[in-house]
C-alpha cells in the first residue's frame, strides 16, 4: 500500500496556544480515515494544516509522495477540500461556482460543463439553477461544497464536518458517493462529531486531544484494546470517551439553580 | 461522474486570472441585479458626485503644477512638494478611510486552489490597480503631468520618470502598508491600539504638511515648536515625494539620476515588503481571532462557580436607569462595542484631535478660533458619526441579529438604544471639542457655542432618520476585523456625503443670512422650527421600523448574517 498522507512533528502554535502539539499521522491510500476529537481538539487546525490553508509552526507534510512546503501547488492540483466555512461565494449560483472551480483547476470549459451538470444533477441542487448560493439552505451549501470539492476528481479528499446540517436523505447519497470515491481507489479524510457516521464509513481513525493524538489505528485494532467485560462489540463511542477521558474539572460546577 | 480523474494538467495562471476576473464581474453584476430599480435612482444621483471627485483629482492637481512650472523661480520647489506631499498624504489614508467601488474580496480564500505564488501576486496586483484610490492617484499623478506639460514640455518629458517613480513608491507603499495592517490587525488588541494611532499618524501629517510650508508663522506663535519642525522637514526631504520633487526640478544629471534612483529605491523597499507579506498569507499564515482563544481552565471553571448570583432582568444597573430594560440593554452593548472596533474608536478621538490642528492653526495666524473653526469641527464630528454609526446600525451584528427577531423585543427599542448610545458619544465628543478649543485656543463665542447646538438639533435627528432607514434598506455586514472592510454599504456612505453638506450649507446659510441681516434670533426660530419637524419625523421612522424589519427580515438575514 502506498503512503497517501505523511504529517511528522506536526505542530501549530497561535502566540502560547499550543494548537496541535508535535503530531504524526500515516493515512494510507484508499483509506476513509476518521479523525476524531472533543470541541477544540485541534481537528479543523491539523485539517488546515494538511490542505494548505495554514502553514504549521514545525513540523513536515508529505501528501502523494510530495513535500507541501515546497510542491503545495502539484498537491493542491490533487485534492479537494471542503474547508470549515465551506468557502462559498454566496453571491454566485451553484452551476457559476462549480464553473468557476472548474476553471481554476484548469479544466476544460466541456469537462466543466459535463462534470457540473453531473454533480448539481447528482446532489438534488439542478432545480434551481439561478437560485443564488446565499439562498440556499445549510444542507444544500454543504452539498454544493462537496461538489466543488471532486468536479477535479482528486486523489485525496479533505472533508472538515461534511454531514453537519445535512438531512438524512443527503447524507445518505454523499455517503454512498464518498464510498464510491473510496471504491475508486481514492483516499478520504474525515472530521466528524457523528461517531456513528465515522463508524460506519471509517476503516481507520486517529482521534486528537488538547493537540496531540490519544489514539491512532484501524477500528478493529483500536477495539481490541479495550476490553469489555459484557462481551459486546466496543462501539467507536466507548473508544472515544476512554481516549479523551472524562476529566473531572470539565463537568459542570453546579447545577442550573433556576431550572431546579 | 468521475469521481477520481486522471491527475488534471497544470493550470495556467492566466486561465486562473481570467477566472477570477469573470468571477468579480458576476458578483459586480449580481450587486445590481439584486437592488433593484431604487439603486438605479439612487446611481444616477451619486454618478454626477463621484464624477466629480475623479475631474477634481484630476483638474485640481493640473492646474496647481500648471500654475507652479509657469510661475518657475523660487516658489517651483515648495509647490511641487505641497502637491506631491498632498497626494501621497490623499493615497496613504484613502484607502484607509474611504469606501471602495467593488465589494471587498477575500483573496486568501484563493489559496487552496492550485495556484502558482506569482500568479497570487499578479492577482493581488491587477485587482489594486483597478481600486477606486489607485485610480484617484494615477489621475492626480497624470494631472500633475498635464499641467506641467500644458506649461512648459521640456519640464514636464523631464519630470516623466520621476512622476512614474513616485506613483509607484506611493502605490506599492500604501499595498505594503494595507497587507501588513491586515495582519496585524487579526487581533482585536492590535485594532483598538491602531484606531488610535492611526487618526495621531494623521494628524501629525497634517501638522508636518502645514509646518513644512507655514515656519515662519508658527515660528512666531509657537517658538518651542521650531527645533522639532526643522527636523521634520529635514527628515521629509529624505522621503520619495521631496525626493520626486529634486529630481523634477534639478538641472544637473547627477542630481536627477541620484534622486530618481532613491526614490526607486524606496519603491523596491516597499515591493519587497509587500511581497514578503503576500508569500506569508500564500503559505497559509493565519489571520484569525485564534491566537486569542484559549480553553478555560478548571480555576476558570471554579472562578465562574464562585460568583453570586443573581437574577439579570433585576440587574442593579438596569433598575436604576431611566430607560426601559431592552432599550439600556442594547445601548449597553453598542457602549462595549464602541471600544472593540477601531473605526469607532477613531470616530472618538478624530473630531478632538481636528479641534486641536484648527485651534493651533488659527492661533498661529492671529485669527480668533471661534466661530468658523468650532462650526467646522463640529460639521465634521457628526459627518464621522454619521458615516457609520447612525448609517448601518446593524453591520456589525454578524449572526446576533437573529436574536432581535428571536426575542421578545421591538425593533424600535433596538435602534433607539443604539441611537441613544450614539448621541452620549456625540454630546461627550461635544464636550470634549468645547474644552480643547477652550483649553488651547479661545473659548467659542456664546453665539457659536448656541447656533452649532441649535445647528444640532435638527441635524441629528435627520440623521438619525435617515440612519435608521438606511441600515433597513441598504444594510451592509461590517466585519471591525480587517483594514477597508466598509462600516457602510457605498449607496449609504455616497448618502451621506450628499446630505450633510445640505444641512450644513442650509445652516451655515441661516446663521449668514441673519447675522447679514442683524436677526439672529430668526436662526435661532428657523433651527427650532427644523429641529421640531425632524424629531417629529425620527419618531414617525422609529415608529415604523418594525413593520419595516418584519417586511425586510429575509433580506436583512441575508446580507447581516452571511459569512462571505
Amino acid at each position: 500500500m502506498t503512503t497517501a498522507l505523511q504529517a511528522h512533528a506536526l505542530t501549530r502554535r497561535f502566540g502560547d496556544f499550543l494548537a496541535v502539539d508535535g503530531i504524526d499521522l500515516t493515512v494510507q491510500q484508499g483509506e476513509f480515515f476518521g479523525f476524531l476529537g472533543p470541541n477544540g481538539a485541534g481537528k479543523s487546525t491539523t485539517i488546515k494544516m494538511l490542505t494548505g490553508l495554514l502553514a504549521p509552526s514545525s513540523g513536515s507534510i508529505r501528501i502523494l509522495g510530495l513535500d507541501l512546503g515546497s510542491d503545495s501547488v502539484d498537491i493542491k492540483r490533487q485534492i479537494g477540500v471542503v474547508p470549515e466555512g465551506m468557502a462559498l461565494f454566496p453571491r454566485l449560483t451553484a452551476p457559476e461556482y462549480l464553473r468557476f472551480v472548474g476553471r481554476m483547476y484548469g479544466l476544460d470549459e466541456m469537462l466543466i460543463r459535463q462534470r457540473s451538470d453531473e454533480l448539481l444533477e447528482f446532489m438534488h441542487l439542478a432545480n434551481e439553477p439561478k437560485k443564488l448560493i446565499a439562498d440556499f439552505s445549510h444542507g444544500m451549501q454543504k452539498k454544493l461544497a462537496l461538489a466543488a470539492a471532486v468536479i477535479h476528481g482528486p486523489r485525496i479528499l479533505f472533508l472538515d464536518e461534511p454531514f453537519e446540517g445535512v438531512d438524512a436523505i443527503a447524507a445518505g447519497q454523499l455517503k454512498a458517493m464518498l464510498q464510491r470515491m473510496i471504491a475508486r481507489g481514492a483516499t478520504i479524510f474525515l472530521t466528524s462529531h457523528v461517531l456513528e457516521i465515522v463508524e460506519r464509513l471509517c476503516s481507520h481513525v486517529a482521534i486528537i486531544d488538547k493537540g496531540r493524538i490519544v489514539a491512532n489505528g484501524s477500528l478493529e485494532s483500536l477495539r481490541a484494546g479495550i476490553a469489555n467485560e459484557s462481551g459486546e462489540r466496543v462501539t467507536l463511542e466507548q473508544i472515544f470517551i476512554r481516549a479523551v477521558g472524562a476529566d473531572e474539572s470539565d463537568a459542570p460546577a453546579q447545577e442550573l439553580s433556576w431550572l431546579s | 461522474m468521475a469521481l477520481v480523474a486522471s491527475p488534471n494538467p497544470q493550470p495556467r495562471t492566466g486561465t486562473q486570472l481570467k477566472a477570477i476576473a469573470w468571477l468579480r464581474w458576476r458578483l459586480f453584476l449580481r450587486a445590481f441585479n439584486k437592488t433593484g430599480a431604487g439603486s438605479v435612482v439612487l446611481w444616477l444621483l451619486i454618478a454626477p458626485f463621484a464624477l466629480m471627485i475623479y475631474v477634481v483629482a484630476l483638474c485640481g492637481p493640473g492646474f496647481l503644477a500648471y500654475a507652479a512650472v509657469a510661475a518657475g523661480g523660487a516658489r517651483l520647489f515648495s509647490a511641487l512638494e505641497l502637491l506631491l506631499w498632498g497626494i501621497a498624504l490623499l493615497a496613504l489614508m484613502l484607502p484607509l478611510l474611504s469606501s471602495a467601488a467593488a465589494p471587498p474580496f477575500e483573496f486568501a480564500s484563493l489559496i487552496r486552489f492550485p495556484f502558482r505564488y506569482r500568479g497570487y501576486l499578479a492577482m493581488r496586483l491587477v485587482y489594486s490597480i483597478i481600486d477606486q484610490p489607485t485610480i484617484l492617484l494615477g489621475l492626480a499623478t497624470l494631472g500633475i503631468f498635464s499641467g506641467s506639460l500644458f506649461a512648459s514640455t521640456a519640464f514636464a518629458v523631464h519630470a516623466i520618470p520621476a512622476l512614474l517613480l513616485y506613483a509607484l513608491s506611493c502605490f506599492f507603499f500604501v499595498r505594503m502598508l494595507l497587507v501588513w495592517l491586515d495582519r496585524w490587525l487579526a487581533q482585536r488588541r492590535s485594532r483598538e491600539i491602531l484606531g488610535f494611532f492611526s487618526f495621531l499618524f494623521a494628524m501629525s501629517m497634517q501638522f508636518g504638511f502645514r509646518a513644512m510650508h507655514n515656519l515662519s508663522g508658527i515660528a512666531a506663535a509657537h517658538p518651542a515648536a521650531m527645533p522639532y519642525l526643522h527636523a521634520l522637514h529635514r527628515a521629509a526631504r529624505l522621503l520619495p515625494p521631496t525626493l520626486a520633487v529634486h529630481a523634477m526640478t534639478s538641472t544637473s544629471a547627477m542630481a536627477y539620476l541620484g534622486n530618481l534612483f532613491a526614490v526607486a529605491v524606496f519603491a523596491l523597499i516597499f515591493f519587497a515588503l509587500f511581497d514578503r507579506r503576500l508569500r506569508l498569507e500564500y503559505r497559509g499564515e493565519n489571520l484569525g481571532e485564534a491566537p486569542a482563544r484559549k480553553t478555560a481552565t478548571a480555576a476558570t471553571v471554579r472562578k465562574v462557580a464562585a460568583v453570586p448570583r443573581r437574577e439579570a432582568s433585576h440587574a442593579p444597573s438596569a433598575r436604576a436607569s431611566l430607560l426601559p430594560a431592552t432599550v439600556y440593554a442594547v445601548a449597553v452593548n453598542e457602549f462595549r462595542l464602541l471600544f472593540r472596533g477601531n473605526a469607532k474608536v477613531q470616530q472618538l478621538v478624530a473630531p478632538v484631535l481636528i479641534a486641536v490642528f484648527i485651534t493651533f492653526r488659527t492661533h498661529s495666524r492671529g485669527v480668533h478660533s471661534g466661530t468658523i473653526g468650532w462650526m467646522t469641527v463640529i460639521g465634521y464630528m457628526v459627518f464621522l458619526i454619521a458615516n457609520s454609526m447612525m448609517n448601518n446600525v446593524l453591520g456589525a451584528e454578524g449572526f446576533g441579529l437573529q436574536l432581535y427577531f428571536l426575542a421578545p423585543v421591538r425593533m424600535r427599542d433596538v435602534f433607539l438604544g443604539k441611537n441613544i448610545m450614539t448621541l452620549a458619544v456625540g454630546g461627550a465628543e461635544f464636550v470634549a471639542v468645547y474644552l480643547t478649543m477652550t483649553l488651547i485656543g479661545s473659548r467659542p463665542s456664546a453665539h457659536a457655542l448656541l447656533l452649532s447646538m441649535a445647528w444640532l438639533a435638527f441635524t441629528v435627528p435627520v440623521c438619525f432618520c435617515i440612519g435608521n432607514l438606511m441600515s433597513m434598506y441598504m444594510p451592509r455586514r461590517f466585519d471591525p476585523g480587517a483594514v477597508r472592510r466598509r462600516a457602510a454599504a457605498s449607496g449609504a456612505g455616497w448618502l451621506t456625503m450628499l446630505i450633510l453638506p445640505l444641512l450644513a450649507g442650509l445652516g451655515v446659510g441661516i446663521y449668514w443670512a441673519a447675522r447679514h441681516f442683524d436677526v439672529l434670533w430668526v436662526a435661532y426660530a428657523s433651527f427650532a422650527v427644523f429641529a421640531a419637524a425632524a424629531m417629529a419625523a425620527y419618531t414617525i421612522t422609529l415608529t415604523r421600523l418594525d413593520a419595516i424589519a418584519e417586511k425586510r427580515r429575509e433580506k436583512l438575514n441575508e446580507l447581516i448574517c452571511r459569512t462571505a
